[in-house]
């Protein structure tokens, strides 16, 4: 019985490492403009074609316009500890946040692991 | 010969009229309204694969204005009907193909069905007519 256990740990064991130290790879993320209004357009965030169907995508709104204190650009979501998720299967993006108007000025954001980087926009 | 009514062949201009309206919907959803509804639904991801989605509301625009200005019982609208059979039927097999059978992919199907049906009932027609049809017909049929 000890020395099943023992088998089963050390066979689970590798996996188990890995999976706790490999860290979460941050894939880019393009927004496919649909249904396209006469004011605005929903914006459909997903993964770059090159990304594997396991990546995970991070992204945020920055706006263009407005500023906090100091002159920092205002993001509706804070940047390290609140982005949204974008996945092969969907995202958590509010609908209220992907419909975007022409004349309104937000860009989108996504984390490649270290800076913030625009989104293309097709 | 005997001269036709009104009405004669109503049911072949009906089903053009019907395909007229369902390209154009297509090519209007395709180009305008959803232009990236291929990338984005992964339902439609074998159409993606072959040509971006406007490119299909294109082929589906030309298709529709093909039907739309030819002379009926021509033969450049034989060839549009052609194409609008296809292009319906490959949609079918492409987005089935990926998904199963559901709804949509039986009103495709439908629509496919319809379209090669109208090809087919004028090019007989057109066909039966041909000069080197029926001579081929009666060397084949010719007895002794």
């Amino acid at each position: 019985m000890l020395k099943t256990f023992l088998a089963l740990l050390l066979l689970a064991a590798p996996s188990l490492a890995t999976a706790a130290i490999s860290p979460p790879v941050y894939c880019r993320i393009v927004i496919y403009t649909d249904y396209n209004a006469g004011v605005g357009f929903f914006a459909v965030p997903q993964l770059a074609p090159e990304c594997d169907r396991a990546a995970i995508g991070r992204l945020r709104k920055s706006s263009t316009l407005n500023t906090k204190a100091r002159g920092a650009k205002f993001q509706p979501v804070r940047p390290v500890v609140g982005a949204w998720t974008v996945t092969y299967l969907g995202d958590d993006v509010p609908n209220s946040e992907q419909f975007m108007y022409w004349f309104s000025s937000w860009e989108w954001q996504w984390y490649d692991g270290k800076k913030w980087l625009p989104v293309e926009v097709l | 010969m005997k001269r036709l009514g009104p009405l004669a062949y109503w049911d072949l201009y009906t089903v053009r009229f019907i395909l007229i309206c369902v390209h154009s919907a297509f090519a209007f959803i395709c180009l305008f309204l959803r232009p990236y509804l291929f990338e984005i639904v992964h339902g439609y991801a074998a159409m993606a694969a072959l040509m971006p989605t406007r490119w299909w509301g294109l082929c589906a625009a030309l298709v529709a204005i093909c039907l739309l200005v030819t002379r009926r019982w021509a033969v450049p609208q034989m060839l549009a009907q052609l194409c609008s059979g296809l292009l319906l039927t490959m949609t079918t097999i492409a987005v089935s193909a990926t998904t199963g059978p559901n709804l949509s992919t039986m009103a495709y199907g439908l629509y496919g069905a319809l379209s090669l049906w109208a090809f087919y009932r004028v090019f007989s027609v057109w066909l039966y007519g041909l000069k080197l049809f029926q001579r081929l017909q009666n060397r084949i049929h010719r007895r002794g």
